[in-house]
C-alpha cells in the first residue's frame, strides 16, 4: 500500500473514530441529562396540575366556610326556618358554584337538611346512598369539635369520586359554640377533569389506586408512587412524556393517580441540537481532513513520492552520476542528502573497482597471452640465434626460416583471438538451416587428409540464427576435433532434431580427454593443446548464449569425444534481422568465472 | 674423437623440438626430440641419453613426473627443466626432484647451450673421478693380491 492511502486511511480512520466516538458520548451523557432535564420540567407540571386540584378544594373550602360562619345558618340550624332554604338552597346556587351536593349536620349528628343536584343534567337528584352511608359511617366527615376544626379534601366513594369540605356552623363572626357542621362537594367526573385540563393545558386522565382495571403504566406509577415521594415522569414513547402524581384523600390515603401527557419538547430540542453537534463535527473533521492532508501533500509525501521515483530511476538506470533533488531544511532533505552522499560513494567506489577489476583483467590476459607467445617467440629466437651464430648449412637455414614463419602465423593467431573475444558479440539473426551452417564450418576449417569427414547434417528444421557467428561456433569445434586427431580419424557432423531443441554433435575418434577437464570447458585461457590459449571453446560458448544455446561435451580417454550444441527451437522471439544485445559473458565476468572455478595453470 | 653425447629433448611444441634440436646437433650432439612424456620414456628405455630437456607442460603428464621416473630409471642422465610458467612453487617441486637445472622460457640460446655444455661437463667429471677411483681400487687390489 503506497504511503499515501496509508496516511490518508490513518487520518481518515481517527476522524471518522473521533466522530463516532462524540456520537456515542453525545447520545449517552447528553441525552441523558436532555431525559433529566425532561424528567425535571414534566414533574414540575405535573405538580402544577396536583395544585390545581388542590386549589380547587381549597375553593370550595372557603365557599363552604362562608356558609358555615354565618349568623343565618347558625340560626337556620336551631330553628330550621325554610325562609333560609328558600333563599339560599335554590337550584342557582348549585348551578353557579358547580356544587353537587349540601349537607347541613347537627351537633347531634342528625341531617338538618340536605340537597343533591345533577349538574349536567341541571336538576336536584335525590342524596346518593353511598355518601350518606360513607359520612355516617366516619365522624370525622361531620363532627366539628370546635371552632377551628375543618375538613377539606378527596372522599372516595365505592361508585364515584368527590371534593368535599366540612366546616364548623359558627355565628358571623365566626363564634361558637358549634352548632354543627355545614358539608359542602364537587363530583370528581369527567367533566371537572376536562375542566381541570383545560384550565393547565395538559390532557389529563383520573384513575383511582383502588381500580381493578388499573391500566400498566398506572400501574407501575402505582408501585413507584408515595405519600413521601407523590410525584414522578417518565417517557411513554418518542413523543410524549407521562407525568404521575398520587393525590390523597381526606383520611391521607393513597387515593387517585392523575397522568399528565407532556410532549418531549426538550427531548426533541435536545436531539436535534446534538445532531446538528455532530454534523458539524463531521463537517468540521473533513476540513481537518483535507487541511492535515493537503499539508502532508505539499510538506511530506509529494516529496517522498518524488524523491522515491527518483531513487526508483536510478535504481533501473545504471548511469551512476544522477543525483535526487535537494530541496528545504528538513528530515527529507537530509535523507536526500545522505543518498547523494551514499551515491558519490558508490560512483567513486564503483569507478575504482571498475579501474581494477580492468587492470586485474588486463594483467590476467597480459599474463596468459604473454605465456602462450612465449613458445613461439622461444622457436624464433632459437632460430635466430642458430641463423647469426656460425655458417650454417642451407637445409638447416631453411628450415630454421620455416619454424620463423610458422611461429610468427601462430603469434598472429593468438593475437587475432584475443581481439575477437574481447569484441562484443551483436548476432544478425536470419533464417538458415543445420546444413548449411555445417557446410560454411566445414570450409572455414582445414582438415587434413587423414581425416575421414562425415556430415550427417539435414536442411531440416529451419532455425533461426546468425549464420556466420554460429557457423563459427561449429567451426571451431571442428577444429578442435581435428586438432584431437593428429594421426587421423573419423570426424562426424550431425544434426538432430528432438522436440523443440536442435542439436549439433561433433565427434572425433581422437585422444579424448578427462573426466576434471569437463567442467572447465569453455572458460577461456583452459586448453590441453600445446598451442593455443583456449579462447576456442569459450568463443562458442559466448555464441551459443547470445543464442540461448549450450555446450556439452562427453569424453572416454583414447577414444575420442562429442561436443554437442543444443539449440532450442522455441521460445526465442527474435525480430529478424534486428541486431540482439548480447546477453554477454564480457570478458571480464568470464574471467572472473574462470578465476573462481580454479582453472589455473601449473 | 671424443663420443657424442646424446640429448633428449620432450617439449609439447614442435617449433622448439625443431629448433633446440638443430640448435644442439649443430653443437655437436646427438639429438633426439619428443612431443609426450610416455614417448620420452619409450626413447629413454631404448637408448642412452647423456642429459634430457623437459617441458614442464606436457600433454599426457607433468614434466616433474617425468623427471621423477627418469631419476628412479636413469639416475645419472642430467635432466634440465624448462617452463614457460615460472613460479616459486614450481622451483621448489623441480629442485625437490633434484632437477640439474632449471630454465625459463624464452631462454636465451646461448645460456641453453652454455647449461647444457657444463652440465654434460660436470657429468663428464664425476664420471672421470669414478673411473679413476675404480681404477686406484683395481691397481690397489691387484697389488695386493700380487703381494
Amino acid at each position: 500500500m503506497k504511503i499515501r492511502v496509508k496516511t490518508a486511511l490513518a487520518i481518515g480512520v481517527v476522524c471518522l473514530c473521533t466522530i463516532v466516538g462524540v456520537y456515542l458520548l453525545s447520545q449517552t451523557v447528553l441525552i441523558r441529562s436532555y431525559v433529566s432535564l425532561e424528567e425535571d420540567a414534566s414533574t414540575q407540571n405535573t405538580k402544577r396540575v396536583a395544585s390545581a386540584l388542590k386549589e380547587d378544594i381549597n375553593n370550595l373550602d372557603v365557599f363552604t366556610n362562608d356558609y358555615a360562619s354565618w349568623d343565618d345558618t347558625y340560626a337556620f340550624i336551631e330553628d330550621n326556618n325554610t325562609a333560609y332554604i328558600e333563599s339560599n338552597m335554590m337550584d342557582e346556587t348549585f348551578r353557579h358554584s358547580n356544587l353537587n351536593f349540601i349537607i347541613y349536620i347537627d351537633s347531634t349528628g342528625g341531617v338538618v337538611y340536605a340537597k343533591a343536584y345533577d349538574l349536567a343534567a341541571d336538576h336536584e337528584i335525590p342524596l346518593p346512598q353511598e355518601l350518606m352511608h360513607t359520612i355516617s359511617e366516619h365522624e370525622d366527615l361531620w363532627r366539628r369539635n370546635n371552632e377551628t376544626d375543618y375538613v377539606a379534601g378527596i372522599l372516595t366513594l365505592p361508585n364515584s369520586t368527590a371534593m368535599i369540605s366540612s366546616r364548623p356552623i359558627l355565628t358571623s363572626d365566626a363564634e361558637g359554640p358549634v352548632r354543627g357542621a355545614l358539608i359542602m362537594g364537587k363530583n370528581l367526573d369527567q367533566a371537572r377533569i376536562n375542566d381541570l385540563s383545560d384550565r393547565t393545558h395538559l390532557p389529563l386522565i383520573l384513575h383511582r389506586t383502588d381500580d381493578a382495571y388499573l391500566p400498566v403504566d398506572f400501574q407501575m406509577a402505582n408501585s413507584t408512587l408515595s405519600i413521601e415521594a407523590p410525584v414522578f415522569a417518565r417517557a411513554l414513547n418518542g413523543t410524549i412524556v407521562g407525568g404521575y402524581a398520587l393525590i390523597s384523600d381526606v383520611f391521607s390515603n393513597p387515593a387517585l393517580i392523575i397522568r399528565a401527557e407532556m410532549p418531549r419538547t426538550i427531548f426533541a430540542q435536545g436531539q436535534t441540537t446534538i445532531n446538528y453537534f455532530i454534523m458539524l463535527f463531521s463537517v468540521g473533521s473533513v476540513i481537518v481532513f483535507g487541511t492535515i492532508m493537503i499539508l502532508l501533500e505539499k510538506g511530506v509525501l509529494s516529496r517522498l513520492t518524488k524523491l522515491s521515483k527518483e531513487i526508483g530511476s536510478l535504481g533501473e538506470n545504471s548511469d551512476l552520476s544522477k543525483r535526487v533533488t535537494v530541496k528545504g531544511n528538513d528530515e527529507i532533505t537530509s535523507l536526500a542528502h545522505g543518498l547523494n552522499g551514499m551515491l558519490t560513494r558508490i560512483e567513486n567506489t564503483t569507478l575504482k573497482l571498475t579501474k581494477a577489476e580492468r587492470f586485474a583483467t588486463i594483467g590476467e590476459l597480459a599474463t596468459m597471452v604473454g605465456h602462450d607467445l612465449r613458445n613461439p617467440l622461444q622457436g624464433i629466437r632459437n632460430a635466430a640465434y642458430f641463423l647469426r651464430t656460425g655458417i650454417r648449412q642451407v637445409e638447416q637455414s631453411r628450415r630454421m626460416l620455416d619454424e620463423i614463419e610458422k611461429s610468427i602465423i601462430y603469434s598472429d593467431t593468438i593475437v587475432r583471438n584475443l581481439v575477437e573475444y574481447s569484441q562484443e558479440l551483436r548476432p544478425q539473426l536470419t533464417r538458415t538451416t543445420p546444413k548449411s551452417i555445417a557446410a560454411t564450418a566445414l570450409l572455414s576449417v582445414g582438415i587434413p587428409q587423414n581425416i575421414h569427414v562425415l556430415d550427417r547434417t539435414n536442411e531440416e528444421p529451419e532455425i533461426v540464427a546468425d549464420s556466420n557467428l554460429f557457423s563459427k561456433a561449429l567451426a571451431n569445434l571442428i577444429q578442435n576435433a581435428v586438432e584431437a586427431m593428429p594421426k587421423g580419424g573419423t570426424l562426424t557432423v550431425e544434426s538432430i532434431p528432438l522436440n523443440d531443441q536442435l542439436e549439433f554433435n561433433v565427434s572425433d575418434t581422437g585422444c579424448g580427454f578427462p573426466e576434471e577437464f569437463k567442467c572447465k570447458i569453455g572458460n577461456p585461457l583452459v586448453t590441453r593443446k600445446a598451442r593455443g590459449m583456449g579462447f576456442g571453446l569459450a568463443i562458442t560458448k559466448r555464441i551459443l548464449d547470445a543464442h540461448g544455446g549450450w555446450l556439452e561435451a562427453e569424453s572416454i580417454v583414447g577414444k575420442g569425444s562429442t561436443f554437442k550444441i543444443v539449440l532450442p527451437l522455441t521460445g526465442r522471439k527474435c525480430d529478424i534481422g534486428a541486431e540482439q544485445p548480447l546477453p554477454s559473458t564480457p570478458i571480464v565476468q568470464t574471467l572472473s568465472a574462470k578465476r573462481e572455478k580454479g582453472g589455473e595453470r601449473p | 674423437m671424443r663420443e657424442r653425447k646424446r640429448i633428449l629433448v620432450v617439449d609439447d611444441d614442435s617449433s622448439i623440438r625443431t629448433t633446440i634440436s638443430l640448435l644442439l646437433e649443430a653443437e655437436g650432439y646427438i639429438v633426439d626430440a619428443v612431443e609426450t612424456g610416455q614417448e620420452a620414456i619409450e626413447k629413454a628405455q631404448v637408448n642412452y641419453y647423456n642429459l634430457a630437456l623437459l617441458d614442464y607442460r606436457l600433454p599426457d603428464m607433468e614434466g616433474t613426473v617425468l623427471l621423477s621416473t627418469f631419476k628412479e630409471t636413469t639416475p645419472k642422465m642430467v635432466m634440465i627443466m624448462v617452463t614457460g610458467y615460472p613460479s616459486m612453487s614450481n622451483a621448489i617441486d623441480s629442485v625437490n626432484r633434484k632437477a640439474d637445472a632449471f630454465l625459463v622460457k624464452p631462454v636465451d640460446p646461448a645460456v641453453l647451450i652454455q647449461t647444457v655444455k657444463s652440465e654434460l661437463k660436470k657429468q663428464e667429471e664425476a664420471q672421470a673421478y669414478s673411473e679413476k677411483k675404480v681404477t686406484q681400487f683395481i691397481e690397489t687390489r691387484i697389488k695386493q693380491l700380487e703381494q
